[in-house]
């Protein structure tokens, strides 16, 4: 019942697609309003359908109905409920469903808005072509409500590996992320479609943007605590193929935050620009394709499918449209200032999109090389580890060293005055961290001079803030305290972008030390044996085994001290799941800022001997807590209000209303 | 004029470090393909660092001694077998009978030692439609 409505809710939303594409063109032709409103109204019916569709495979998996062969092969009885919700995207058929259900609550959302009318239709039309893609697909090839040709008691199950807090965050806010980035791509589309050259979809279209970068950066940070908590998916980041689909599109989307940012202000950079909000709404296409195409060897990809072909095709067919559509526009965009000098921000803005397309490059290289050299040569290869962190690394620190720069320096031309007023201080810090670091015992010289660029850049970071406070004081009186808020509060665009950098300089740091210094080591112990791995003091007190629910635990039981000090108990397990095979590993961290202690219980003989195989990850906590530092900085950056609109000064307030009413008074005229 | 040259340069010499970078690391991370059979044929590049072969687990050879640890395994393709060695804890999902993909070299014995043993995100690989 519920799976008959399902799929009728698809198929008639597809009817609805097609039906309001087919209106806004009409309204486009006639420009009669109560076309629009029809349309208007048949993507709200679609939000709507999609809605229903998800909430009945949801409410399928919710009462375990194996008749359904979807809910058969990713849940089971014993499965606990909110694992069941989560089934919706652990297979190919439900997360193609929860991307057109995404894709339609988007579309209603910014049909509602309607925020620059002329577009509206146009940026409909394109996003109802992308919603008309993933219904068909749905429709007619890969039916989420299939229905089973024999009767089943019992579910697969899902696999142990997704039963992990991982599963509830990193898909979605990966699928937010990808499907968030269809809304400036469709606007930009929109713009040059009805010949407009300025930047008002950039402004619109802004919040989009970030708020689906952010949910991109939380899906691959996710991603990674997830893989680095999992025994067997490599640590947190093994330049997998599927890792890298949702790495690209969010490269080039941090470099296209930059660039509008030059477009808004100096009214330059038009076609590129267009060209990287193009390159990365193709880019999360083809990581969809990467994923379920099966074309590359990947731990995490969907199995080969028939599907693949579609979303290459689709990619394909996006990309060859929307640079005919660039290209067919190319007048209206050339007109660029130049630069003005190579110390500016925006030289350096250049530079860092430079740095972020180039690191995109060099990872879709890496990726599709062996597609390439099989094709080209017949000679079958893989690209692994080594080639993307040699390319990747030093693209990395000089992006780091930009990060540190970039904010400090002046739009059009910095002054050499300017320039030491605003690194002298950072320059020192990072010299001062970079002397003791190497006295206390820092050597690896790529770790070293990787934390001294990202103490720089932090510094820069800081400093300019610290500078701001003074001034601001000196002039309006005011205590530090109200100096700080104030001067935060009213620069949220700009100081959000620098609290989003700390996060991510965080991680940075994070990942060099994580890299750079840990520790593995493989150890057999006797009950009540004791072992030393630098500060650790480790004794193996006792192997336990408990119930819980229908799966049995195996657990050992580990005494823990560091320094003398007793860190308790940690208990390295594994889980034994009644519908599985294989058993789940679940390893034991103590995590500090300094460094992570990972126990994996590997194996164990009947006399209670076990072996464990002992890391010391240092530095790791900065990652995940960069991480959230992100999460924070964004908000802040979109929190609406005075504030959080523009760059702060009053004169560019201004300037930022002269130029809209001027433009508006263009295109009236 | 002079600053556009300038920009032109700028660009030139980026492309030409992008070029430099990933020639460089072209040298460093790039593994052969084999298929099971081809290693067998001895068809292994001398140039490359590592070989991937992916496969299925022939489990009445299979043994896990998890003192030391060491999984020993013969990989197979259905008719060919490659006996592997790999020295880390055992996967989880090792025995579920899902595809594996191995990395690493040949030993003198003809056996392949594995650096990296994946194998393959079962609940997502959709078995082929019987």
């Amino acid at each position: 019942m519920a799976a008959d409505l399902g799929y009728i809710a698809i198929l008639l939303s597809l009817v609805l697609a097609f039906y309001a594409i087919f209106c806004f063109i009409l309204y486009l032709k006639t420009k009669n309003y109560r076309l629009f409103d029809s349309a208007k109204g048949s993507v709200y019916a679609t939000a709507f359908l999609t809605t229903v569709a998800t909430l009945c495979l949801e409410w399928l998996l919710y009462l375990g109905d194996f008749s359904i062969k979807y809910v058969y092969q990713y849940t089971s009885t014993d499965l606990p409920w909110f694992y069941r919700l989560t089934a919706l995207w652990a297979g190919n058929d439900g997360s193609l469903l929860l991307w057109a259900w995404l894709l339609a609550l988007y579309a209603s959302l910014v049909v509602k808005q309607n925020k620059i009318k002329e577009m509206t239709p146009i940026v409909m039309i394109i996003l109802m072509i992308n919603s008309l893609f993933f219904l068909f697909i749905m429709a007619f090839l890969t039916n989420p409500f299939e229905k089973m040709t024999m009767f089943a008691v019992e579910g697969r199950g899902l696999n142990p590996m997704l039963q992990s807090p991982g599963m509830i965050i990193h898909p979605v806010t990966t699928y937010l992320g990808y499907v968030g980035f269809a809304i400036p791509f469709a606007f930009a589309i929109a713009a040059l479609v009805i010949n407009r050259s300025d930047d008002e979809w950039i402004k619109v279209t802004r919040g989009w943007t970030i708020i689906a970068w952010m949910f991109l950066s939380i899906g691959n940070l996710y991603g990674a605590l997830w893989a680095y908590e999992e025994l067997g998916w490599g640590g947190y980041w093994a330049w997998d193929p599927v890792e890298n689909a949702s790495f690209m599109p969010w490269l080039t989307g941090s470099a296209f935050l930059h660039s509008v940012m030059v477009q808004e202000r100096k009214n330059m950079l038009k076609i590129w620009n267009i060209v990287l909000i193009i390159i990365t709404y193709v880019l999360t296409l083809f990581g969809t394709y990467l994923v379920r195409s099966g074309i590359l060897q990947s731990v995490h990809a969907f199995g080969s499918s028939s599907l693949g072909k579609f979303f290459l095709a689709f990619t394909v067919v996006v990309l060859i449209c929307s640079l005919g559509i660039m290209f067919s526009r190319i007048k209206l965009l050339k007109g660029d200032k130049e630069f003005e000098s190579f110390i500016s921000k925006e030289s350096s803005f250049l530079l860092n999109n430079l740095i972020l397309v180039g690191m995109t490059f060099a990872t879709f290289w890496g990726t599709i090389f062996p597609l390439i050299s099989e094709a080209v040569t017949g000679n079958k290869i893989t690209v692994s580890i080594p080639f993307f962190n040699t390319v990747n690394a030093p693209l990395g620190l000089v992006m780091v060293l930009l990060m540190g720069i970039c904010p400090l320096i002046a739009w059009r031309k910095s002054s050499t005055k300017n320039l030491l007023a605003n690194f002298t201080v950072p320059f020192l810090a990072s010299l001062i961290f970079a002397s003791i670091a190497y006295i206390l015992g820092l050597r690896k010289i790529y770790v070293l001079m990787g934390f001294t660029l990202t103490v720089f850049a932090i510094a820069a970071t800081l400093w300019d803030v610290v500078k701001g406070i003074l001034i601001r004081r000196k002039i309006t009186g005011e205590s530090i305290f109200i100096a700080t808020f104030r001067l935060l509060v009213r620069n949220r665009r700009r100081y959000g972008g620098y609290v989003i950098h700390l996060g991510i300089l965080m991680m940075i740091l994070g990942i060099i030390g994580s890299q750079g210094y840990d520790i593995a080591r493989q150890v057999t112990m006797e009950v009540g044996e004791t072992i030393t791995i630098k500060d650790y003091i480790i004794t193996y007190e006792d192997l336990k085994q408990k119930r819980s629910g229908t799966n049995m635990i195996i657990f050992a039981q580990l005494n823990v001290t560091n320094n003398g000090q007793s860190l308790g108990e940690m208990t390295p397990h594994k889980i034994f799941y009644k519908t599985q095979k294989q058993p789940s590993t679940e390893v034991a961290i103590y995590s500090t800022w300094i460094e992570d202690l990972y126990i994996i219980l590997a194996g164990w003989e009947m006399d209670g001997t076990a072996n464990f195989k002992i890391l010391v990850n240092p530095l790791v906590k900065w990652i995940w807590t960069g991480g959230y530092i992100l999460i924070i900085g964004t908000i802040f950056a979109l929190w609406p209000g005075r504030g959080s609109l523009i760059g702060g000064k009053y004169t560019r307030r201004v300037l930022g209303h002269l130029n809209s009413r001027g433009v508006e008074q263009n295109y009236a005229g | 004029m002079s600053k556009r040259l300038r920009l032109i340069a700028a660009i030139l010499l980026f492309t030409g470090a992008m070029g430099y970078l990933i020639f460089n690391g072209m040298r460093q991370g790039v593994g052969q393909l084999l298929t099971i059979e081809e290693a067998l044929a001895k068809n292994i590049k001398e140039n490359v660092t590592f070989i991937r072969m992916e496969g299925t687990v022939d489990y009445t050879t299979a043994f896990y001694d998890p003192l030391k640890p060491q999984l020993v395994f013969d990989l197979t393709d259905g008719s060919n077998k490659i006996p592997v060695i790999f020295e880390d804890v055992k996967p989880d999902n090792f025995d579920a009978g899902y595809p594996i993909i191995v990395e690493g070299r040949f030993l003198e014995d003809g056996r392949f030692r594995a650096d990296k043993l994946l194998v393959k995100c079962p609940s997502k690989y959709e078995e082929e439609s019987k």
